[in-house]
Protein backbone atom coordinates (compact mmCIF):
# COMPACT_ATOMS: atom_id res chain seq x y z
CA UNK A 1 0.00 0.00 0.00
CA UNK A 2 2.53 2.02 0.72
CA UNK A 3 4.53 1.51 -2.35
CA UNK A 4 1.28 1.98 -4.35
CA UNK A 5 0.87 5.66 -2.66
CA UNK A 6 4.77 6.48 -3.56
CA UNK A 7 4.53 5.20 -7.03
CA UNK A 8 1.60 7.63 -7.46
CA UNK A 9 3.42 10.02 -5.90
CA UNK A 10 6.21 9.76 -7.90
CA UNK A 11 4.34 9.76 -10.93
CA UNK A 12 2.16 12.91 -9.54
CA UNK A 13 5.53 15.07 -9.17
CA UNK A 14 7.13 13.78 -12.56
CA UNK A 15 3.47 14.62 -14.46
CA UNK A 16 3.40 17.91 -12.54
CA UNK A 17 6.71 18.90 -13.54
CA UNK A 18 6.08 18.13 -16.74
CA UNK A 19 3.62 20.13 -17.03
CA UNK A 20 4.37 23.15 -14.88
CA UNK A 21 8.58 23.08 -16.53
CA UNK A 22 10.45 26.18 -14.57
CA UNK A 23 11.41 28.97 -16.66
CA UNK A 24 14.34 27.16 -17.60
CA UNK A 25 13.31 24.29 -18.86
CA UNK A 26 10.86 25.85 -21.01
CA UNK A 27 13.37 28.14 -22.64
CA UNK A 28 15.34 24.68 -22.99
CA UNK A 29 12.98 22.91 -24.58
CA UNK A 30 12.06 25.63 -27.10
CA UNK A 31 16.10 25.89 -27.90
CA UNK A 32 16.06 21.94 -28.26
CA UNK A 33 13.26 22.07 -30.83
CA UNK A 34 14.64 24.90 -32.59
CA UNK A 35 17.99 23.31 -32.75
CA UNK A 36 16.57 19.83 -34.63
CA UNK A 37 15.51 21.68 -37.87
CA UNK A 38 18.69 24.15 -38.18
CA UNK A 39 21.95 23.13 -39.47
CA UNK A 40 25.06 23.01 -37.47
CA UNK A 41 26.85 26.31 -37.18
CA UNK A 42 24.27 28.64 -38.11
CA UNK A 43 24.30 32.02 -36.33
CA UNK A 44 21.31 33.41 -34.62
CA UNK A 45 19.59 35.13 -31.92
CA UNK A 46 17.04 33.47 -29.18
CA UNK A 47 15.14 34.34 -26.20
CA UNK A 48 15.77 32.03 -23.74
CA UNK A 49 13.56 33.28 -20.72
CA UNK A 50 14.31 36.51 -20.02
CA UNK A 51 17.63 36.74 -22.17
CA UNK A 52 18.11 37.37 -25.63
CA UNK A 53 20.92 35.04 -26.36
CA UNK A 54 23.25 35.42 -29.82
CA UNK A 55 25.16 32.32 -30.69
CA UNK A 56 26.98 30.77 -33.39
CA UNK A 57 25.50 27.01 -33.15
CA UNK A 58 22.79 26.22 -31.37
CA UNK A 59 23.44 22.75 -30.71
CA UNK A 60 25.96 23.54 -28.23
CA UNK A 61 24.07 26.46 -26.76
CA UNK A 62 21.25 24.03 -25.78
CA UNK A 63 23.84 21.57 -23.10
CA UNK A 64 25.32 24.68 -22.39
CA UNK A 65 22.06 26.26 -21.26
CA UNK A 66 21.07 22.99 -19.47
CA UNK A 67 24.11 22.78 -17.69
CA UNK A 68 23.86 26.17 -16.46
CA UNK A 69 20.67 27.35 -16.02
CA UNK A 70 18.53 24.02 -15.43
CA UNK A 71 21.35 21.66 -13.32
CA UNK A 72 22.91 24.72 -11.99
CA UNK A 73 26.32 23.59 -12.51
CA UNK A 74 27.84 27.02 -11.52
CA UNK A 75 26.06 27.59 -8.44
CA UNK A 76 28.36 28.57 -5.80
CA UNK A 77 27.79 30.81 -2.52
CA UNK A 78 29.56 33.77 -0.86
CA UNK A 79 29.29 36.21 1.98
CA UNK A 80 30.46 38.93 -0.16
CA UNK A 81 27.55 40.68 -2.77
CA UNK A 82 30.07 41.87 -4.97
CA UNK A 83 31.91 38.89 -5.62
CA UNK A 84 35.15 38.82 -7.78
CA UNK A 85 34.57 36.56 -10.32
CA UNK A 86 36.94 35.34 -14.10
CA UNK A 87 34.93 33.42 -16.33
CA UNK A 88 37.92 32.02 -18.34
CA UNK A 89 36.78 30.07 -21.52
CA UNK A 90 33.66 32.55 -21.27
CA UNK A 91 32.11 31.08 -24.65
CA UNK A 92 28.97 33.37 -25.50
CA UNK A 93 28.56 34.40 -22.05
CA UNK A 94 25.86 32.35 -20.30
CA UNK A 95 28.03 31.50 -17.52
CA UNK A 96 28.81 35.40 -17.27
CA UNK A 97 24.86 35.97 -17.16
CA UNK A 98 24.16 33.21 -14.55
CA UNK A 99 26.85 34.70 -12.19
CA UNK A 100 25.28 37.98 -12.78
CA UNK A 101 22.03 36.84 -12.09
CA UNK A 102 22.65 35.37 -8.69
CA UNK A 103 24.81 38.50 -7.52
CA UNK A 104 24.24 41.38 -9.81
CA UNK A 105 27.18 43.60 -8.11
CA UNK A 106 29.64 40.79 -9.16
CA UNK A 107 32.55 41.84 -10.46
CA UNK A 108 33.37 39.73 -13.59
CA UNK A 109 36.27 39.41 -16.02
CA UNK A 110 35.27 37.16 -18.82
CA UNK A 111 37.78 35.66 -21.53
CA UNK A 112 37.13 34.19 -24.71
CA UNK A 113 39.59 33.24 -26.93
CA UNK A 114 37.79 32.75 -30.29
CA UNK A 115 37.50 36.65 -31.56
CA UNK A 116 34.26 35.38 -33.40
CA UNK A 117 32.95 34.25 -30.56
CA UNK A 118 34.35 37.03 -28.13
CA UNK A 119 32.20 39.32 -30.14
CA UNK A 120 28.73 37.60 -29.49
CA UNK A 121 30.03 37.67 -25.50
CA UNK A 122 30.37 41.34 -25.47
CA UNK A 123 26.54 41.69 -27.43
CA UNK A 124 25.20 38.82 -25.01
CA UNK A 125 26.41 40.78 -21.76
CA UNK A 126 25.55 44.05 -23.05
CA UNK A 127 22.24 43.02 -24.55
CA UNK A 128 21.15 41.29 -21.16
CA UNK A 129 21.78 44.39 -18.81
CA UNK A 130 25.05 43.07 -17.94
CA UNK A 131 26.83 45.45 -20.02
CA UNK A 132 29.93 46.00 -16.57
CA UNK A 133 31.23 42.55 -17.23
CA UNK A 134 34.57 43.19 -18.81
CA UNK A 135 34.90 41.29 -21.61
CA UNK A 136 38.58 40.50 -22.86
CA UNK A 137 39.00 38.73 -26.26
CA UNK A 138 42.11 36.68 -25.63
CA UNK A 139 43.04 33.33 -24.74
CA UNK A 140 43.96 32.96 -21.06
CA UNK A 141 47.65 31.35 -21.03
CA UNK A 142 51.01 31.18 -18.95
CA UNK A 143 52.51 34.30 -20.81
CA UNK A 144 50.92 37.80 -22.22
CA UNK A 145 51.57 38.23 -25.78
CA UNK A 146 50.00 36.20 -28.54
CA UNK A 147 49.37 32.42 -29.15
CA UNK A 148 48.21 30.05 -31.96
CA UNK A 149 44.60 29.54 -31.41
CA UNK A 150 42.22 26.44 -33.64
CA UNK A 151 38.86 27.75 -33.02
CA UNK A 152 36.20 25.38 -33.33
CA UNK A 153 33.07 28.25 -34.41
CA UNK A 154 31.43 26.74 -31.37
CA UNK A 155 33.17 25.44 -27.93
CA UNK A 156 35.60 23.20 -28.80
CA UNK A 157 38.17 25.99 -30.29
CA UNK A 158 41.59 25.16 -28.54
CA UNK A 159 45.09 26.70 -28.47
CA UNK A 160 46.76 24.93 -31.13
CA UNK A 161 49.63 23.45 -29.18
CA UNK A 162 47.26 21.24 -26.89
CA UNK A 163 46.87 17.37 -27.72
CA UNK A 164 43.14 17.28 -28.88
CA UNK A 165 42.73 20.82 -30.53
CA UNK A 166 40.61 20.92 -33.27
CA UNK A 167 41.85 20.33 -37.00
CA UNK A 168 40.93 23.75 -38.14
CA UNK A 169 43.04 26.75 -39.40
CA UNK A 170 44.50 28.04 -37.21
CA UNK A 171 44.53 31.82 -36.42
CA UNK A 172 46.91 34.07 -34.04
CA UNK A 173 44.90 35.96 -31.07
CA UNK A 174 45.64 37.69 -28.13
CA UNK A 175 46.91 36.00 -24.58
CA UNK A 176 46.84 36.84 -21.46
CA UNK A 177 49.54 35.34 -18.78
CA UNK A 178 46.36 34.18 -15.50
CA UNK A 179 48.88 33.66 -13.18
CA UNK A 180 49.48 37.81 -13.00
CA UNK A 181 45.52 38.41 -13.23
CA UNK A 182 45.43 36.04 -10.00
CA UNK A 183 48.31 37.46 -8.03
CA UNK A 184 46.73 41.16 -8.13
CA UNK A 185 44.19 40.72 -6.18
CA UNK A 186 42.15 38.48 -4.09
CA UNK A 187 39.45 36.17 -6.46
CA UNK A 188 36.44 34.49 -4.80
CA UNK A 189 35.74 32.17 -8.36
CA UNK A 190 37.58 31.11 -11.12
CA UNK A 191 35.41 29.49 -13.35
CA UNK A 192 37.89 27.48 -16.27
CA UNK A 193 36.98 26.22 -19.11
CA UNK A 194 40.06 26.46 -21.94
CA UNK A 195 39.86 23.06 -23.46
CA UNK A 196 42.90 21.58 -22.20
CA UNK A 197 45.09 24.25 -21.36
CA UNK A 198 44.27 23.97 -17.71
CA UNK A 199 47.23 21.93 -17.21
CA UNK A 200 49.27 24.59 -18.18
CA UNK A 201 47.83 27.53 -16.86
CA UNK A 202 47.39 26.03 -13.14
CA UNK A 203 50.58 25.20 -13.28
CA UNK A 204 51.80 28.70 -14.03
CA UNK A 205 49.56 29.74 -11.45
CA UNK A 206 50.58 27.55 -8.46
CA UNK A 207 51.78 30.69 -6.66
CA UNK A 208 48.78 32.47 -7.37
CA UNK A 209 46.32 30.22 -6.67
CA UNK A 210 46.24 31.01 -2.86
CA UNK A 211 44.51 34.19 -4.15
CA UNK A 212 41.65 32.21 -5.07
CA UNK A 213 38.77 31.33 -3.08
CA UNK A 214 36.59 28.60 -5.05
CA UNK A 215 37.47 27.12 -8.55
CA UNK A 216 35.03 25.37 -10.86
CA UNK A 217 37.30 23.43 -13.18
CA UNK A 218 36.89 21.55 -16.67
CA UNK A 219 39.41 19.00 -16.85
CA UNK A 220 39.93 17.56 -20.52
CA UNK A 221 41.40 14.34 -21.01
CA UNK A 222 41.73 14.29 -24.75
CA UNK A 223 45.37 11.96 -25.14
CA UNK A 224 45.80 8.41 -23.48
CA UNK A 225 49.20 8.67 -23.90
CA UNK A 226 49.18 11.82 -21.87
CA UNK A 227 46.91 12.33 -19.33
CA UNK A 228 46.26 15.92 -17.20
CA UNK A 229 43.90 14.83 -14.08
CA UNK A 230 46.10 12.89 -11.13
CA UNK A 231 48.90 16.17 -11.64
CA UNK A 232 46.02 18.85 -11.60
CA UNK A 233 44.34 17.28 -9.16
CA UNK A 234 47.28 16.89 -6.75
CA UNK A 235 48.23 20.60 -7.27
CA UNK A 236 44.56 21.10 -6.05
CA UNK A 237 45.46 19.40 -3.11
CA UNK A 238 49.24 21.18 -2.45
CA UNK A 239 47.86 24.43 -2.86
CA UNK A 240 45.55 23.53 0.05
CA UNK A 241 42.26 22.91 -1.97
CA UNK A 242 39.59 20.73 -0.99
CA UNK A 243 37.87 19.32 -4.11
CA UNK A 244 35.37 17.12 -5.38
CA UNK A 245 34.90 15.85 -8.84
CA UNK A 246 31.04 16.09 -9.96
CA UNK A 247 30.77 15.41 -13.55
CA UNK A 248 32.45 12.83 -16.36
CA UNK A 249 31.38 13.58 -19.91
CA UNK A 250 32.44 10.72 -22.01
CA UNK A 251 33.47 12.48 -25.68
CA UNK A 252 34.16 9.72 -28.10
CA UNK A 253 33.98 12.11 -30.88
CA UNK A 254 37.23 13.92 -29.54
CA UNK A 255 39.10 11.04 -29.24
CA UNK A 256 42.58 10.72 -31.22
CA UNK A 257 42.13 8.53 -34.44
CA UNK A 258 43.32 4.49 -33.66
CA UNK A 259 43.15 5.31 -30.11
CA UNK A 260 40.00 3.95 -28.48
CA UNK A 261 39.01 2.08 -25.97
CA UNK A 262 41.32 -1.06 -26.41
CA UNK A 263 39.26 -4.31 -25.55
CA UNK A 264 36.76 -2.37 -23.97
CA UNK A 265 33.95 -2.16 -26.43
CA UNK A 266 32.40 1.72 -26.78
CA UNK A 267 34.76 2.81 -24.18
CA UNK A 268 35.95 6.62 -25.12
CA UNK A 269 39.61 7.43 -24.81
CA UNK A 270 38.13 10.78 -24.11
CA UNK A 271 36.46 12.85 -21.46
CA UNK A 272 36.03 15.81 -19.67
CA UNK A 273 35.67 15.88 -15.90
CA UNK A 274 33.91 18.77 -13.91
CA UNK A 275 35.88 19.19 -10.91
CA UNK A 276 34.44 21.50 -8.24
CA UNK A 277 37.43 23.33 -5.38
CA UNK A 278 37.76 25.05 -2.77
CA UNK A 279 39.00 25.76 1.22
CA UNK A 280 38.11 23.95 3.50
CA UNK A 281 35.89 25.63 6.12
CA UNK A 282 38.22 27.12 9.17
CA UNK A 283 40.97 27.65 7.12
CA UNK B 1 10.31 19.10 -40.83
CA UNK B 2 13.53 17.49 -40.78
CA UNK B 3 12.94 17.78 -36.97
CA UNK B 4 9.38 16.56 -36.95
CA UNK B 5 10.56 13.54 -38.69
CA UNK B 6 13.49 13.30 -35.80
CA UNK B 7 11.46 13.10 -33.68
CA UNK B 8 8.67 10.74 -34.85
CA UNK B 9 11.80 8.41 -35.21
CA UNK B 10 12.87 8.78 -31.76
CA UNK B 11 9.22 8.09 -30.49
CA UNK B 12 8.81 5.03 -32.65
CA UNK B 13 11.95 3.46 -31.59
CA UNK B 14 11.13 4.04 -27.94
CA UNK B 15 7.69 2.10 -28.04
CA UNK B 16 9.37 -0.17 -29.87
CA UNK B 17 12.36 -1.55 -27.92
CA UNK B 18 9.56 -1.57 -24.94
CA UNK B 19 6.99 -3.83 -26.88
CA UNK B 20 10.18 -5.81 -27.80
CA UNK B 21 11.97 -5.39 -25.17
CA UNK B 22 15.49 -6.92 -24.88
CA UNK B 23 15.23 -10.03 -21.81
CA UNK B 24 18.01 -8.66 -19.34
CA UNK B 25 16.31 -5.32 -19.60
CA UNK B 26 12.57 -7.18 -18.54
CA UNK B 27 14.37 -8.82 -15.98
CA UNK B 28 15.68 -5.93 -14.56
CA UNK B 29 12.02 -3.86 -14.67
CA UNK B 30 10.77 -6.78 -12.80
CA UNK B 31 13.69 -6.56 -10.20
CA UNK B 32 13.11 -3.31 -9.57
CA UNK B 33 9.37 -3.22 -9.18
CA UNK B 34 9.79 -5.99 -6.78
CA UNK B 35 12.24 -4.31 -4.79
CA UNK B 36 10.21 -1.23 -4.51
CA UNK B 37 7.82 -3.18 -2.52
CA UNK B 38 10.34 -5.21 -0.80
CA UNK B 39 12.30 -4.11 2.89
CA UNK B 40 16.26 -3.00 2.39
CA UNK B 41 18.43 -5.95 3.07
CA UNK B 42 15.73 -8.75 2.78
CA UNK B 43 18.00 -11.60 1.59
CA UNK B 44 16.01 -13.81 -1.63
CA UNK B 45 16.05 -15.35 -4.09
CA UNK B 46 14.81 -14.14 -7.76
CA UNK B 47 14.81 -15.92 -11.33
CA UNK B 48 16.39 -13.35 -13.98
CA UNK B 49 16.04 -14.57 -17.77
CA UNK B 50 17.56 -18.40 -17.18
CA UNK B 51 19.28 -17.79 -14.10
CA UNK B 52 18.15 -18.12 -10.65
CA UNK B 53 20.18 -15.75 -8.16
CA UNK B 54 20.53 -15.26 -4.09
CA UNK B 55 20.58 -12.12 -3.06
CA UNK B 56 21.48 -10.26 -0.08
CA UNK B 57 19.41 -6.63 -0.64
CA UNK B 58 17.11 -6.76 -3.95
CA UNK B 59 17.91 -2.28 -4.49
CA UNK B 60 21.47 -2.64 -4.36
CA UNK B 61 21.19 -6.31 -6.64
CA UNK B 62 19.15 -4.19 -9.26
CA UNK B 63 21.62 -1.59 -10.26
CA UNK B 64 24.23 -4.29 -10.38
CA UNK B 65 22.36 -6.30 -13.06
CA UNK B 66 21.38 -3.14 -14.89
CA UNK B 67 25.32 -2.23 -15.11
CA UNK B 68 26.49 -5.87 -15.92
CA UNK B 69 24.01 -7.48 -18.02
CA UNK B 70 22.31 -4.78 -19.57
CA UNK B 71 24.40 -1.88 -20.06
CA UNK B 72 27.45 -4.85 -20.15
CA UNK B 73 30.22 -2.46 -18.14
CA UNK B 74 32.13 -5.45 -18.15
CA UNK B 75 32.14 -6.41 -21.74
CA UNK B 76 35.88 -6.90 -23.21
CA UNK B 77 37.26 -8.66 -26.14
CA UNK B 78 39.78 -10.99 -25.03
CA UNK B 79 42.63 -12.54 -26.64
CA UNK B 80 41.89 -16.14 -26.31
CA UNK B 81 38.44 -18.24 -26.06
CA UNK B 82 39.57 -18.88 -22.05
CA UNK B 83 41.12 -15.92 -20.68
CA UNK B 84 42.05 -16.14 -16.80
CA UNK B 85 39.92 -13.56 -15.27
CA UNK B 86 40.46 -12.06 -11.42
CA UNK B 87 36.44 -10.97 -10.01
CA UNK B 88 38.00 -9.29 -6.92
CA UNK B 89 34.96 -8.06 -4.89
CA UNK B 90 32.74 -10.23 -6.37
CA UNK B 91 29.89 -9.92 -4.23
CA UNK B 92 26.52 -12.16 -5.46
CA UNK B 93 28.73 -13.20 -8.31
CA UNK B 94 26.89 -11.63 -11.40
CA UNK B 95 30.21 -10.08 -12.76
CA UNK B 96 31.67 -13.93 -13.03
CA UNK B 97 28.06 -15.09 -14.53
CA UNK B 98 28.44 -12.73 -17.19
CA UNK B 99 32.09 -13.25 -17.34
CA UNK B 100 31.30 -16.93 -17.78
CA UNK B 101 28.56 -16.40 -20.33
CA UNK B 102 31.00 -14.08 -22.54
CA UNK B 103 33.61 -16.80 -22.27
CA UNK B 104 32.13 -20.44 -20.76
CA UNK B 105 35.67 -21.45 -21.41
CA UNK B 106 37.33 -18.83 -19.10
CA UNK B 107 39.11 -19.41 -15.77
CA UNK B 108 37.61 -17.29 -13.07
CA UNK B 109 38.50 -16.55 -9.68
CA UNK B 110 36.28 -14.54 -7.64
CA UNK B 111 36.98 -13.22 -4.15
CA UNK B 112 34.45 -12.02 -1.60
CA UNK B 113 35.28 -11.06 1.77
CA UNK B 114 32.38 -11.10 3.49
CA UNK B 115 31.18 -14.60 4.37
CA UNK B 116 27.29 -14.05 3.48
CA UNK B 117 28.13 -12.92 0.66
CA UNK B 118 30.67 -15.27 -0.42
CA UNK B 119 28.35 -18.06 0.14
CA UNK B 120 26.05 -16.93 -1.91
CA UNK B 121 28.44 -15.98 -4.70
CA UNK B 122 29.35 -20.15 -4.49
CA UNK B 123 25.50 -20.99 -4.18
CA UNK B 124 25.07 -18.58 -7.41
CA UNK B 125 27.85 -19.71 -9.50
CA UNK B 126 27.04 -23.34 -8.35
CA UNK B 127 23.09 -23.22 -9.26
CA UNK B 128 24.11 -21.41 -13.00
CA UNK B 129 26.13 -23.70 -14.62
CA UNK B 130 29.10 -21.40 -14.03
CA UNK B 131 30.74 -24.57 -10.92
CA UNK B 132 34.13 -24.22 -12.69
CA UNK B 133 34.13 -20.85 -11.33
CA UNK B 134 35.75 -20.68 -8.17
CA UNK B 135 34.56 -19.18 -5.34
CA UNK B 136 36.99 -17.42 -2.51
CA UNK B 137 36.29 -16.04 1.01
CA UNK B 138 39.24 -13.39 1.57
CA UNK B 139 39.27 -9.55 0.96
CA UNK B 140 42.32 -8.36 -1.34
CA UNK B 141 44.66 -6.95 0.67
CA UNK B 142 48.86 -6.22 0.96
CA UNK B 143 49.40 -9.16 2.70
CA UNK B 144 47.86 -12.79 3.46
CA UNK B 145 46.91 -13.55 6.78
CA UNK B 146 44.00 -12.21 8.43
CA UNK B 147 42.06 -8.44 8.58
CA UNK B 148 39.17 -6.81 10.30
CA UNK B 149 36.28 -5.89 7.67
CA UNK B 150 33.24 -4.09 8.22
CA UNK B 151 29.92 -6.04 6.75
CA UNK B 152 27.44 -3.47 5.33
CA UNK B 153 24.89 -6.40 4.22
CA UNK B 154 24.74 -5.35 0.58
CA UNK B 155 27.76 -3.83 -1.48
CA UNK B 156 29.73 -1.17 0.54
CA UNK B 157 31.56 -3.43 2.88
CA UNK B 158 34.93 -2.22 3.44
CA UNK B 159 38.40 -3.31 5.15
CA UNK B 160 37.98 -1.46 8.61
CA UNK B 161 41.37 0.51 8.44
CA UNK B 162 40.86 2.48 5.00
CA UNK B 163 39.41 6.15 5.44
CA UNK B 164 35.93 6.33 5.44
CA UNK B 165 34.56 2.65 6.51
CA UNK B 166 31.04 2.33 6.65
CA UNK B 167 28.98 1.55 9.46
CA UNK B 168 28.86 -2.49 10.02
CA UNK B 169 29.42 -5.38 12.04
CA UNK B 170 33.27 -5.70 12.46
CA UNK B 171 34.31 -8.83 11.81
CA UNK B 172 37.60 -10.95 10.99
CA UNK B 173 38.11 -12.41 7.35
CA UNK B 174 41.15 -14.14 5.88
CA UNK B 175 43.11 -11.78 3.95
CA UNK B 176 44.84 -12.23 0.65
CA UNK B 177 47.92 -10.75 -1.03
CA UNK B 178 46.82 -10.07 -4.43
CA UNK B 179 50.52 -9.55 -5.76
CA UNK B 180 51.26 -12.96 -4.73
CA UNK B 181 48.44 -14.02 -6.95
CA UNK B 182 49.52 -11.83 -9.95
CA UNK B 183 53.41 -13.06 -9.45
CA UNK B 184 51.74 -16.78 -10.01
CA UNK B 185 50.50 -16.26 -13.61
CA UNK B 186 49.76 -13.73 -15.64
CA UNK B 187 45.93 -12.21 -16.02
CA UNK B 188 44.01 -11.17 -18.86
CA UNK B 189 41.50 -9.17 -17.19
CA UNK B 190 41.50 -7.85 -13.45
CA UNK B 191 38.18 -6.63 -11.78
CA UNK B 192 38.63 -4.55 -8.94
CA UNK B 193 35.91 -3.47 -6.78
CA UNK B 194 37.27 -3.67 -3.51
CA UNK B 195 35.52 -0.81 -2.13
CA UNK B 196 38.46 2.16 -1.02
CA UNK B 197 41.44 -0.54 -1.14
CA UNK B 198 42.64 0.21 -4.54
CA UNK B 199 45.70 2.64 -3.99
CA UNK B 200 46.60 -0.13 -1.02
CA UNK B 201 46.38 -3.08 -2.97
CA UNK B 202 47.75 -1.85 -6.75
CA UNK B 203 50.65 0.20 -4.98
CA UNK B 204 51.34 -3.27 -3.50
CA UNK B 205 51.27 -4.80 -6.80
CA UNK B 206 53.15 -2.05 -8.81
CA UNK B 207 56.35 -4.20 -9.59
CA UNK B 208 53.93 -7.43 -10.71
CA UNK B 209 51.42 -5.05 -12.80
CA UNK B 210 52.83 -5.94 -16.14
CA UNK B 211 51.71 -9.51 -15.78
CA UNK B 212 47.76 -7.99 -16.09
CA UNK B 213 46.76 -7.47 -19.52
CA UNK B 214 43.37 -5.30 -19.11
CA UNK B 215 41.87 -4.13 -15.91
CA UNK B 216 38.52 -2.66 -14.69
CA UNK B 217 38.11 -0.79 -11.50
CA UNK B 218 35.94 0.47 -9.75
CA UNK B 219 37.57 3.14 -8.22
CA UNK B 220 36.35 5.02 -4.81
CA UNK B 221 37.20 8.45 -3.02
CA UNK B 222 35.69 8.07 0.06
CA UNK B 223 37.83 10.72 2.19
CA UNK B 224 38.60 14.47 1.08
CA UNK B 225 41.52 14.68 3.65
CA UNK B 226 43.47 11.33 1.93
CA UNK B 227 42.07 11.68 -2.02
CA UNK B 228 43.41 8.21 -4.23
CA UNK B 229 42.39 8.14 -7.78
CA UNK B 230 45.53 10.68 -8.83
CA UNK B 231 48.17 8.50 -7.13
CA UNK B 232 46.17 4.82 -8.48
CA UNK B 233 46.22 6.56 -12.24
CA UNK B 234 49.48 7.81 -11.89
CA UNK B 235 50.62 4.46 -11.15
CA UNK B 236 48.53 3.19 -14.13
CA UNK B 237 50.59 4.98 -16.37
CA UNK B 238 54.18 4.21 -14.78
CA UNK B 239 52.78 0.60 -15.33
CA UNK B 240 52.53 1.30 -19.32
CA UNK B 241 48.92 0.88 -19.25
CA UNK B 242 46.31 3.34 -21.29
CA UNK B 243 43.27 3.96 -18.89
CA UNK B 244 39.91 6.00 -19.72
CA UNK B 245 37.06 6.76 -16.84
CA UNK B 246 33.93 6.14 -17.38
CA UNK B 247 30.41 6.03 -15.52
CA UNK B 248 31.02 8.58 -12.12
CA UNK B 249 28.63 8.27 -9.86
CA UNK B 250 28.49 10.90 -6.93
CA UNK B 251 27.56 9.35 -3.11
CA UNK B 252 25.52 12.11 -1.60
CA UNK B 253 24.23 9.56 0.50
CA UNK B 254 27.49 9.09 2.19
CA UNK B 255 28.57 11.85 4.76
CA UNK B 256 29.85 14.12 5.46
CA UNK B 257 28.79 16.89 1.95
CA UNK B 258 30.29 20.02 1.47
CA UNK B 259 29.34 22.63 4.72
CA UNK B 260 26.96 25.34 4.60
CA UNK B 261 29.97 27.58 4.94
CA UNK B 262 31.75 26.52 1.68
CA UNK B 263 31.18 28.01 -1.75
CA UNK B 264 29.51 24.80 -2.72
CA UNK B 265 26.87 23.60 0.52
CA UNK B 266 26.05 19.97 0.06
CA UNK B 267 28.10 19.19 -2.84
CA UNK B 268 29.34 15.05 -2.30
CA UNK B 269 32.70 15.10 -1.02
CA UNK B 270 32.73 10.67 -2.30
CA UNK B 271 32.25 9.48 -4.90
CA UNK B 272 33.29 6.40 -7.37
CA UNK B 273 34.07 6.33 -11.12
CA UNK B 274 35.24 3.33 -13.51
CA UNK B 275 38.59 3.19 -14.61
CA UNK B 276 39.41 0.80 -17.41
CA UNK B 277 42.90 0.50 -18.36
CA UNK B 278 44.58 -1.53 -20.96
CA UNK B 279 47.82 -2.30 -22.94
Amino acid sequence: MKQVLRRIRRSAGAAKRWLTPSAEVVAWRHACRISESTPRFTPGEIELGRYSVRYSDLLTLCPQWHDIFVAKSLAFETGSAAPRILDCGANIGLASLFFKRRYPAARITAFEADPSIAALLEQNVRLNGAADVEVVAAAVWTADGEVTFRPDGADSGAVASIAGAPDTQAVTVPAVRLADRLSREHIDLLKLDIEGAEMAVLTDCEDALRNVSALLLEVHEFDPRQRRCPELLQLLGRCGFTYAVTHVTPLPWRQPQGLNGGPFPGQSSAWVEAVSAWRPEGS
Amino acid sequence: MKGTVGRLRRRVGAIQRRLFERPEQAAFRRAWHLAETTPRFTPGTIRMMEYTIRYSDLLSFCPQWRDIFVRRVLDFAAASRSPRILDCGANVGLASLFFHHLYPDARITAFEADPALCAMLDANVMANGAATVEARHAALWTSTGTLRFRCEGSDSGMIESLPGAVAGASIVVPSLRLRDLLEAEPIDLLKLDIEGAEDAVLADCEPVLHRVKAMVMDLHEFDPAVRQAPRVLELLTRAGFTYAVDDFVALPWREPLAGAGSPFPGKPLQWAMTVRAWR
